[in-house]
């Protein structure tokens, strides 16, 4: 055991879901399924960088040295949503939850949220995925914006 | 508190069944049978409710009891009363009263069988907010970065659902095996914590998924005491503590 408090995997998370850190690393590692397009209204509400779909995928440990990627085996999927953060974004993870709140306004999402640091939202297993989403920004009470998720392809 | 696994109860992870046999135990904690209902204990008042067991196309059996919890929450602040003793009607009770519901989600069988563990903790909205340390992030902060020492940690899953349901219809969720429910004393100052825990530098002893859980629910009034593993904190919470509801699946 002491041994084992060595080695590199015992800290590694293979319960949650993790999510890949761009398309690019999504398709490498054969995740990748869609690209969306984001409208924001209004403009400029989120420095959006990427929105894409992936496969939900896991990490595995094969030993205390070594782990890999694995696809959810119930194939499900979410969206991803790379933002940017810069000293001018009104909407900033920090103050997400306490101060900010991002729901989608139906009732298709199971939740939405952030995992590795993006945007994710992840739907219910009874719904198909959409061709669009909408997501609405709220400031305590208030309405602040909307983020429409269009699929590319 | 500092750490110094020399201190700690479950150094290793080696002694966790011990937890169980602690002396002067307060377990209150009942488990959900099959085709059966449940109970709770709140204050040493039990409540019985009636209702199948939960499954993934039921509503959470939470949904069933909330009229239940409501009246223990009542209980536990005095009749109704917030925690600052002003006389509030029971919807604005709601929204202003802190006062509130956690619930510690468990997978005992991950990590060599140590356990991981997250926090779901039901915002003053209605909401849950999930939150959860991940592992050490390899990448980050060069040659001061390796396991025994630790690194920074990869970002939380910290994710919002709009009800517990949806929480256990989700299927990225469905390794989360054992639930127990407690009151915390403040909903928004735990969920901060929980945020800045699971963000802050990893360390697979004295700051890990587990131990992020054990300081934020001491931050909200929750017994837990100083244990590494998640498995063995999960007993020293479900041990040491009123458990309002207890879940496995």
């Amino acid at each position: 055991m002491s041994l084992g408090l060595f080695g590199c995997t015992l800290g590694v998370n293979e319960v949650n879901p993790q999510a890949s850190k761009s398309i690019e690393e999504s398709k490498n590692d054969g995740f990748f399924i869609n690209e969306y397009m984001a409208i924001q209204e209004p403009k400029r509400l989120f420095d959006i960088v990427e929105v894409w779909e992936e496969k939900v995928w896991y990490n595995k440990v094969i030993n205390l040295f070594k782990k890999t990627k694995v696809a959810s085996g119930n194939n499900s999927s979410w969206i991803v949503i790379k933002t940017k953060e810069t000293s001018q974004s009104p909407y900033v993870y920090a103050n997400y939850s306490t101060e900010w709140q991002l729901s989608e306004s139906g009732n298709l999402t199971s939740s939405v949220g952030y995992a590795g640091g993006l945007l994710t939202v992840s739907l219910k297993e009874t719904v198909s995925f959409p061709d669009s989403l909408r997501l609405v920004l709220k400031k305590g009470q208030e309405q602040i914006g909307i983020l429409t998720l269009i699929r590319k392809h | 508190m500092g750490c110094n696994p020399a201190m700690m109860v479950d150094p290793l992870g080696l002694m966790g069944s011990m937890v169980t046999d602690l002396p002067a135990i307060e377990v209150i904690a009942h488990r959900w049978t099959q085709n059966v209902g449940g109970n709770f204990v709140a204050n040493g008042a039990a409540f019985l409710f009636e209702g199948s067991a939960w499954n993934a196309e039921s509503r959470s059996p939470f949904d069933e009891t909330e009229d239940l919890l409501d009246r223990a929450l009542e209980q536990t602040t005095g009749g109704g009363q917030s925690s600052e003793g002003h006389d509030q009607d029971p919807q604005s009770k709601k929204k202003t009263d802190p006062l509130g519901l956690a619930i510690v989600a468990n997978v005992s069988d991950a990590v060599y069988g140590k356990g991981h563990s997250g926090l779901l903790v039901q915002k003053q909205d209605g909401t849950w907010q999930f939150i959860s340390k991940e592992g050490r992030d390899e990448d980050g902060d060069g040659s001061s970065n390796n396991a025994l020492s630790g690194g920074p940690a990869l970002k939380a899953v910290d994710v919002n659902y709009k009800t517990l349901s949806d929480f256990f219809a989700d299927k990225n969720q469905s390794r989360y095996n054992r639930f127990a429910m407690v009151i915390i004393s403040d909903v928004n100052k735990v969920e901060t914590t929980m945020r800045q825990a699971a963000n802050s530098k990893y360390n697979l002893i004295c700051a890990n998924c587990g131990t992020a859980v054990n300081n934020t629910l001491e931050v909200g009034g929750v017994k837990v005491g100083y244990y590494i593993t998640p498995n063995s904190q999960f007993s020293a919470i479900t041990s040491r503590n009123v458990i309002y509801w207890y879940y496995e699946r």
